[in-house]
């Protein structure tokens, strides 16, 4: 290639003033291997624009954010897991207490195999129901004597009749 | 726009998207993201689109405004740049060889990323992508001598630091 040209040309373009055509001749011409050695310290710098150029975005490339979805899963399971461990964790512990309150329901009753033994106490057990019983019936008593002493006050309507 | 049209931008631009994206980011896993976004943006924004003069201009600039926000969002270090010299030489490269390719490379990646952000951008959309002054004047919304001087002075810090680097090894 010409040298005076390509001086020239590389001039023009360490000012800014050259056309995208005279900046292919530039390229060509340091990708070439008849470079003259004042030209030397500026190959590497053609050659990087020839690579950057050259840059492709990876084949996989999709306008679905795969990375987002996979992230979306991943933090949705793990929000699903840790619902999942709450609501196992508190069915436990709320089984636990209902067991509990169960076996503390029957842990005062008492196992009888005597008949003597039973029969006294259910003997026993309807004494005590029986004076409660009476107990209520004379409350019951206390209260209609009440009502009708109240009625004795209360005038009764005159018979129209009359 | 249907599902063909929206297919076509995909195939066309998402390369290019990418690269920009790359380019301030710094970063391919977040490049990717931000170029996904943008066009899950404009699908759901395609009933709008018969609307937009200059929709390349716009997805450009929407990979723009996005990149920027992820840069300000968190601290990232810039990811290792991944060099491979692809040479049209019928010869296999030395071991040694391609370490010095690799890291004259590097070395530009640096100069070029220690740029200021408008003038690496003006960089990136002209070297890289090729457009003229007046797309990226649509791109950047801004006046076309501004891209010229942000241009002229991102080349001009490239040139003495690529001196700089041949002469001593910086």
């Amino acid at each position: 290639m010409d040298y005076k040209k390509i001086q020239n040309l590389l001039e023009k373009y360490w000012e800014g003033n050259t056309s995208i055509q005279e900046e292919n001749i530039l390229q060509e011409y340091f990708e070439s291997n008849m470079i003259e050695k004042e030209h030397l310290p500026y190959q590497s710098f053609f050659l990087f624009r020839k690579k950057e150029r050259n840059k492709k975005i990876s084949s996989d490339f999709s306008i679905v954010p795969k990375h987002e979805t996979v992230k979306t899963i991943h933090i949705r399971s793990k929000k699903w897991l840790a619902a999942a461990c709450i609501i196992f964790i508190s069915g436990f512990f709320i089984w636990t207490q209902h067991n509990n309150t169960e076996k503390e329901k029957f842990a005062n009753v008492i196992e009888i195999n005597n008949k003597e033994d039973a029969y006294a106490i259910t003997l026993e057990t309807l004494r005590f129901v029986s004076t409660k019983l009476n107990k209520g019936t004379s409350k019951a008593a206390e209260k209609i004597d009440k009502v009708k002493t109240i009625n004795r006050f209360i005038k009764q309507p005159k018979d129209k009749n009359h | 726009m249907n599902t063909k049209d929206f297919n076509h931008i995909i195939h066309r631009l998402k390369d290019s998207l990418f690269r920009f994206s790359l380019r301030i980011v710094g970063r391919s896993d977040e490049a990717e993201d931000v170029v996904q976004e943008v066009f899950i943006k404009l699908w759901q924004k395609k009933s709008e689109m018969g609307h937009i003069q200059n929709l390349d201009a716009m997805l450009m600039r929407m990979v723009k405004n996005l990149s920027i926000d992820k840069t300000r969002s968190k601290h990232r270090k810039t990811e290792e740049y991944d060099l491979i010299v692809e040479q049209k030489n019928n010869y296999s490269p030395s071991p040694e060889r391609q370490t010095e390719a690799k890291d004259a490379l590097e070395k530009v990646n640096m100069i070029i990323s220690s740029l200021p952000q408008k003038q690496k951008i003006v960089f990136q959309l002209r070297d890289i992508e090729q457009k003229t002054y007046e797309e990226i004047s649509d791109i950047l919304n801004i006046p076309t001598n501004q891209v010229k001087v942000n241009l002229h002075r991102a080349r001009k810090t490239i040139r003495q630091q690529l001196l700089k680097v041949h002469a001593y090894g910086l």
